[in-house]
């Protein structure tokens, strides 16, 4: 027994002299904790990595707060009762059966479903406390703050440079300085640079799937918009595309708030830091991914995802 | 939620047949474990150093079913990406299979140690406590086991209980055995075998409690080693949800 106690103390020791040579503040913190967390182990477990910090969705700032939202087209009501704050600077992900509604929700979040007649909406979703279906609000720039990725990559019949350039353009910027430092950040934030670097001035039809995908991230995020929707970006790309998309996915979430709609169950898995599970129109489970995927509260949400009937 | 009870509704029929097969493979090496740790409690009592010496040569059996089980769930982590329930009975079935190994390696050195006691010599006390406490971590063993099968927390959380008494009576067992050892130095070495005997049933014992609470992990979501009894207890009867 002694002799536990003295490795633990040794131990303790060690780790004290190792964290005072890299950062004195450190190791005084580290040396609070010990004393106040009950060792049961000759380690601790928190210095394995393995106390990794459990998401939880009420220590999260909201960026977007969905109320009590029904939506119809024409008589037919897609959208039941919607209640979800979208958590800020996150990604979250919508998963759920065909014909489930998690693409409409999507839509609904930049006003997209304005386009489709005979839609319409009860209830409010609020971008910092502003309902963004308010008449006062200005549509265009709704979209500039909440942009968006489709399905199929669409870049314009244009060069490289004017597909990312197009948004700076239409909000008037034309300083060529402005425009060829933000083209090159957003090209690089899309993990894009390094492939077209030299052939800037080429069409963008000529890129493969992946690399169009990627080049209209990055006109999205040229503009810099505060949320990024993403609906089913790689569902038509090859898996090595697919994970520089999710890749990219994680290093935009230190700067954006992010959305993704995905068929994939697995992708969702991988990018995500909350899961919304949608079932015809409804939202059944919301919740932190590593808890919807190991222990999910909801049967539905149980079923689908371990690929069980209904 | 609780755990999906029935295996047979995945879209995949192949899927099914896959999870089911592995927990059918774990079941049968429970099975035989638990013959294993009979049978060297029988060899023990009975000074019986042929059934010992079967025990010894099976071991190699449990060996070969762990690997073949570990296997198996790799490559169902590999191509199916389990999800939930069934994530959470592929990661039990694992680490059921690496303690049952363990429970196999204990009735092997049982059994080494019931034959030294049956060629040199029976030990003058011990016996008595060494199928008490026997009994009792077989019984657990088959309950795990049991608990595993049907998916039965309770059942799970009354084993993972009982492992305390083992531990008790491991205890005073072993204060027993000292003063005697103490009144009579010439017995040492035959109490001694007797020793490593209860002790291995205790750590029967503990392996035992350590797959009861991968069935609670299993059933309830919920991971329940190193809380102590108490929260135990909490987890498995408030509900399904999670502790969050």
């Amino acid at each position: 027994m002694s002799e536990a106690i003295a490795l633990n103390e040794t131990e303790a020791l060690d780790r004290e002299e190792h964290s005072e040579a890299t950062d004195m503040a450190q190791s005084e913190t580290s040396a609070q904790e010990k004393n106040t967390e009950a060792r049961t182990h000759g380690i601790s477990m928190n210095e394995l990595g393995r106390g990794r910090t459990k998401m939880r969705l009420e220590q999260e700032e909201t960026c977007l707060d969905i109320r009590g939202l029904d939506l119809y087209y024409g008589e037919k009501q897609a959208l039941f009762g919607i209640n979800m704050p979208i958590p800020k600077k996150r990604v979250t992900a919508f998963i759920g059966p065909s014909g489930c509604g998690k693409s409409t929700l999507l839509r609904s979040l930049n006003r997209m479903n304005d386009l489709v007649d005979g839609c319409r909406i009860e209830g409010g979703i609020f971008h910092d406390g502003e309902d963004i279906y308010h008449k006062s609000v200005d549509v265009a720039d709704l979209r500039r703050r909440v942009g968006m990725v489709f399905q199929k990559p669409n870049p314009f019949p244009k060069s490289i440079y004017e597909n990312v350039a197009y948004g700076l353009r239409i909000q008037g910027i034309n300083k060529k300085r402005v425009l060829d430092e933000t083209v090159e950040w957003a090209l690089k934030g899309a993990a894009l640079w390094d492939e077209v670097k030299d052939r800037l001035h080429d069409s963008a039809l000529g890129l493969s799937g992946g690399q169009q995908q990627r080049l209209v991230i990055a006109r999205t995020i040229a503009v810099k918009p505060e949320v990024l929707l993403l609906d089913e970006p790689a569902s038509a790309l090859d898996p090595i595309s697919t994970l520089k998309i999710e890749e990219l996915i994680n290093e935009l979430k230190e700067q954006f708030t992010i959305v993704i709609v995905t068929h994939n169950m697995q992708q969702a898995a991988r990018v995500s830091d909350y899961t919304a599970f949608m079932y015809m129109g409804q939202l059944i489970e919301f919740a932190d991914t590593d808890t919807i995927f190991t222990n999910p509260r909801e049967k539905k949400t149980e079923d689908y995802i371990t690929g069980r009937y209904g | 939620m609780d755990m999906n009870t029935d295996l047979n509704q995945h879209i995949s029929q192949q899927f099914n047949n896959e999870l089911e097969e592995l927990r059918n493979h774990l079941l049968a090496m429970g099975g035989a474990v638990e013959k294993q740790v009979s049978d060297a409690i029988e060899s023990l009592i009975q000074a019986d150093s042929d059934l010992a010496l079967s025990v010894r040569a099976k071991d190699d059996d449990v060996n070969f079913m762990e690997v073949s089980i570990d296997e198996e769930a790799a490559r169902i982590l590999a191509r199916r990406q389990p999800a939930a329930s069934d994530l959470r009975l592929v990661i039990a079935c694992t680490k059921a299979s690496t303690d049952l190994e363990r429970i196999g390696d204990e009735a092997a050195k049982i059994a080494r140690f019931s034959m030294e006691l049956a060629e040199h010599g029976e030990a003058p006390r011990g016996y008595i406590e060494a199928r008490h406490i026997g009994n009792h971590v077989r019984r657990m063993v088959q309950d795990a086991l049991n608990a595993f099968a049907r998916f039965d927390a309770d059942m799970a959380l009354a084993v993972a209980q009982e492992d305390k008494a083992v531990d008790r009576e491991y205890r005073s067992a072993m204060r027993e055995l000292v003063t005697y050892m103490m009144e009579d130095p010439r017995a040492i070495s035959r109490v001694l075998n007797i020793m490593w005997v209860l002790r291995s049933m205790e750590r029967i014992g503990d392996h035992a409690r350590n797959i009861a609470e991968y069935v609670i992990y299993l059933v309830k979501g919920t991971d329940v080693r190193h809380i102590g009894l108490k929260r135990m207890k909490k987890e498995v009867f408030d509900t399904g949800f999670p502790e969050s």
